[in-house]
């Protein structure tokens, strides 16, 4: 629809206004990121809509008070919930301790268990920085006995923690199918060949670093069978409960906030079992759950009120107009949204790239043409790299918090080959969008 | 203020608490129930209604804990007397958006009983659940008031490690 | 010169979106010799059942309202929705504008706004998957998929199954073989991609139901515009009704029905549905007489309308 210049105008100042104050706010204070993009929606709505402020709070308050009664977000808290539980049981050990009795005693074995069980945990849990920060406790102290070069098995820890928020579940795929309308099952579905890709490089990474530095990551401990059999004994409970959930959401038995609720209820029977459970843990794990929640539901408030500003700024329609005027072919638009992607990773990191640009990037990719499943699942990967490249690599800081005596550098040195990884596995998957789709298709 | 903030705290906790469980209990109950043929009627309506509440008690308890997920790239990079601004000015900007958002919550009730919307299932009004939303979050009011008055008294927090921009930071 | 907000939660390439948006949207710019700009946003500012208090609160000028959506507030519009009464969108489109303007409108219902048009979908049909529905018999027992609200009774009367999933679901419901019959037009089972999947259709006259749709503009707004203005929005609405509804025709008379038994008006199955369609009806009367209308009138008028524009078709 023709709209009126003198708008079109207001649009581009209001855009410049909006996001400039975004980007000051959220790089020269430490205003909570949710808050910040509130002010800054409401502010840009109030700038352009003729019922100026208004118009700006029947707005945001419809969409903040929407999102807190949206039965297919409670899929989040559920899940978040779940991750709590599983930790709780000790889980989260069990699986470390069963990689290491299989594969540990080998050269750079210790590391590759290291990865199977960053992956056994992101099908528990929808969170990189809680994968990173709970395996790093797990993880970390047996390769250290083993004499492992602490950059590399601190990045071990930090690259395998991003596999959180691609196997599935994933609270990076729920704010995608959030902002985008899409459904979080078939995201989900989506995410998971990508994710054992993922799992699969990363173990054939740590192996290639054992040939070639064979200081970095010598043999472990030898275990005999029987320990073996034991520990593996130890973890069907985490594979069934993985597989109920997934079995039950790509054959349509489960939608995706009761697959969550399965899972988190799951959890607890288990947790239960374990004779991990008691009134004191099971509040505390309330507590967590909500206050992660709590944590994720501001921000995805602040985001959706971004959405509609510009939604009314019109701004990604122009994008759209714009973009296709420079005469690119659509797969050329799609790499220079990745470099952008790329750059930005480098700065700012997990939510804050998903929530800030989902808005204006999924309008271009879906005028192109592009599965948005497809485009979710390569969000997330770029998301997943920003998590480990420098300056600003969360899951990286999160291991030097909690081992002090390393340096970044040689974290950001052992990362190196988890990151070569991933850029094939962002190539494999800009090449063959079916790695994503195939097992979507065979859903629908 | 400070022990009013602690009673709150536990009654926030446990509304969430509660809200949590509740909602696990349902989508259980749904889910093995459809399968079963006797799907529990009116369990997403539920479900979303027991949503508000937990999100807006969770929301206080973040505030009480402090959190929030914050970005901050610059700040580190600041000299003492700046970053005592900047800590002055984010907290007064904080406890403004957070009055703000409970105006908004509550100023969506009223509208939302002014219209009359009702449930699809339970044909009942949905305000309450909005109004008691908003009471909820009026206690991360307090929460920051709480946090104003002891922050002289307490040894000022350890710094965040370099770089660890949203790292929710977890209260001791 | 003024410039109106348009709000749609509707698709991009949906039927009624072409004609009674974008179209009308264009026919308001051109009366109006561009006096009148209309601003769409790229997508929705509300949720579907939120567009009436959208326009109450002035976040957009102009929108759809949707009859099942404010069935709490609105009970006359849903004349249209009844079983029987939506033989084709236009002719139903038709029938509810004409009705409306000359027996509803001063029951004063849709406070704070001014509708401009109204438009119905097709009356709603019986898809079978496998196996006809052409009796009594056929039907007991069988699960049917139906949208919310008073189809779900309708179907319960036959002692059927109803099923009810978001329409987006459809396609996973029936190809995990979770329904036996869809109550939905040949156009909606195409959208859906099932239509291959069905193999009988069996039609009920007028349809089981359907949904009406009001185009609204708040009444604020409109009390703001000139005399001129409001004019050329009137002339632009103009045959509008009828517009909306043949394109809404036309998209379900696209759907490729060679694959298609066609079982016209079984008898023995319309007996059996008629007690609870006549309930269904007197309920109707019974809401409309409380709102102070003459309920049999406002039908009869409205199905002379239906005649009169099924005739001419
Ligand atoms: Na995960
Ligand atoms: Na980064």
């Amino acid at each position: 629809m023709v709209r009126i210049p003198f708008l079109r105008k207001r649009s581009k100042m209001a855009f410049l206004i909006v996001f400039g104050t975004l980007v000051a706010l959220i790089t020269l204070t430490r205003i909570p990121l949710g808050f910040v993009m509130v002010l800054c929606g409401i502010g840009g709505i109030a700038l352009l809509h003729p019922r100026g402020f208004d118009a700006a709070f029947s707005i945001a308050e419809r969409e903040i008070v929407n999102l807190a009664m949206n039965e297919q977000f409670a899929t989040m808290p559920l899940f978040v919930m779940m991750g709590v539980f599983v930790v709780k049981a000790g889980l989260a050990d069990d699986l470390f301790g069963m990689a290491q009795r299989w594969i540990g005693h080998k050269r750079g074995g210790l590391g590759m268990a290291t990865i199977l069980a960053c992956g056994g945990f992101a099908a528990l849990s929808g969170s990189s920085t809680a994968s990173a920060a709970t395996m790093a406790k797990i993880c970390v102290p047996p390769m250290r006995d083993a004499d492992y070069d602490e950059g590399f098995s601190a990045a071990a820890v930090a690259a395998g923690g991003t596999m959180g928020i691609l196997i599935p579940p994933s609270g990076a795929l729920i704010v995608y199918a959030l902002l985008t309308e899409e459904s979080i099952g078939e995201l989900f579905i989506a995410g998971l060949v990508p994710g054992l890709l993922q799992l699969f490089l990363y173990v054939i990474a740590g192996g290639i670093v054992a040939r070639l530095f064979p200081l970095w990551a010598p043999a472990g401990p030898v275990f005999g069978w029987r320990d073996r059999f034991a520990a593996l004994g130890k973890v069907w409970g985490v594979l069934a409960l993985f597989a109920m959930v997934m079995l039950g959401l790509v054959f349509g038995i489960f939608t995706a906030t009761e697959a969550a609720g399965f899972g988190a209820g799951g959890a607890f029977l288990f947790s239960v079992a374990r004779g991990r459970m008691s009134f004191g843990v099971l509040a505390e794990s309330l507590r967590e759950a909500a206050r992660i929640s709590g944590m994720i539901f501001l921000v995805a408030s602040g985001a959706l009120v971004l959405n509609q500003f510009v939604n009314i700024s019109g701004l990604a329609g122009d994008l759209v107009g714009g973009i296709s005027n420079l005469g690119l072919s659509p797969f050329h638009v799609i790499l220079c949204l990745i470099a952008f992607y790329m750059v930005l990773g480098c700065f700012l990191d997990g939510f804050a790239i998903i929530f800030l640009t989902v808005p204006v990037v999924v309008p271009v990719v879906a005028a192109l043409g592009y599965d948005l499943v497809w485009w979710g699942i390569v969000t997330v990967i770029i998301v997943e790299i920003s998590l480990i490249t420098p300056p600003v690599g969360m899951n990286v800081y999160i291991l030097k918090a909690m081992l002090p005596k390393v340096s970044i550098m040689r974290i950001f040195r052992g990362v190196m080959p988890f990151f070569v990884m991933d850029m094939l596995r962002l190539v494999a998957i800009l090449a063959f969008p079916m790695i994503a789709l195939w097992l979507v298709e065979f859903s629908r | 203020m400070i022990k009013l903030s602690k009673y709150l705290d536990i009654f926030c906790a446990t509304v969430s608490g509660l809200c949590m469980i509740a909602m696990i209990g349902f989508n259980f109950a749904d889910s093995i129930g459809r399968q079963l043929s006797r799907p529990l009627l009116g369990a997403q309506e539920a479900v979303s209604f027991l949503l508000a509440i937990f999100f807006f008690a969770s929301l206080s308890l973040v505030t009480r804990e402090n959190a929030n997920i914050r970005v901050g790239l610059l700040v580190e990079l600041y000299p003492a007397g700046l970053r005592k601004a900047e800590r002055v000015f984010g907290a007064l900007i904080e406890a403004l958006c957070t009055a703000l958002l409970v105006w908004m919550v509550f100023d969506r009730a009223a509208r939302l009983e002014n219209i009359g919307t009702l449930g699809t299932h339970y044909i009942v009004p949905l305000y309450p659940f909005v109004y008691a939303g908003a009471l909820l979050l009026l206690c991360a009011l307090v929460f920051l008031g709480e946090r104003a008055l002891t922050h002289h008294r307490r040894p000022s927090r350890p710094e965040s490690p370099r770089g660890a921009h949203s790292v929710p930071q977890k209260k001791k | 010169q003024t410039d109106l907000i348009f709000n749609s939660y509707l698709p991009p390439f949906n039927a009624s979106r072409k004609a009674a948006l974008t179209d009308f949207a264009a026919e308001i710019e051109a009366q109006s010799g561009g006096e009148v700009t209309i601003t769409i946003p790229d997508s929705t500012l509300a949720p579907s059942d939120q567009q009436y208090e959208m326009l109450l609160d002035g976040v957009a000028d102009m929108a759809f309202l949707a009859t099942d959506d404010l069935s709490q507030l609105v009970a006359l519009n849903g004349i249209a929705d009844l079983p029987g009464n939506a033989p084709s969108a236009r002719a139903a489109s038709v029938a509810l504008w004409e009705t409306y303007r000359e027996m509803f409108k001063s029951a004063g219902e849709y406070k704070g706004v001014v509708l401009l048009s109204t438009h119905v979908l097709p009356g709603r049909q019986i898809m079978g998957l496998d196996d006809p529905i052409d009796s009594a018999e056929s039907a007991r027992g069988a699960k049917f998929w139906v949208p919310n609200g008073p189809l779900t009774d309708v179907i319960s009367s036959l002692d059927a199954v109803p099923v009810h999933t978001n329409f987006p679901e459809v396609f996973e419901t029936v190809s995990k073989g979770l329904v036996d019959a869809l109550v939905m037009t040949p156009g909606s089972a195409e959208a859906a991609k099932v239509l291959e999947r069905t193999k009988y259709y069996t039609t009920v006259p007028g349809g089981l139901g359907s949904v009406s749709f009001a185009v609204a503009i708040s009444e604020e707004r409109w009390n703001a515009l000139g005399a001129e203005e409001q004019a050329a929005v009137l002339r632009a609405a103009d045959g509008l009704p009828g517009r909306t509804g043949s394109a809404l025709d036309a998209a379900d008379a696209q759907a490729d029905m060679s694959g298609l038994t066609v079982l016209q008006s079984p008898a023995n199955l319309l007996e059996a549905l008629t007690p609870e369609m006549e309930a269904q009806i007197a309920g109707w009367k019974e809401r409309a007489t409380a709102k102070g209308i003459d309920a049999d009138a406002a039908l009869a008028f409205y199905r002379s309308v239906l005649a009169r524009e099924t005739g001419a078709n």
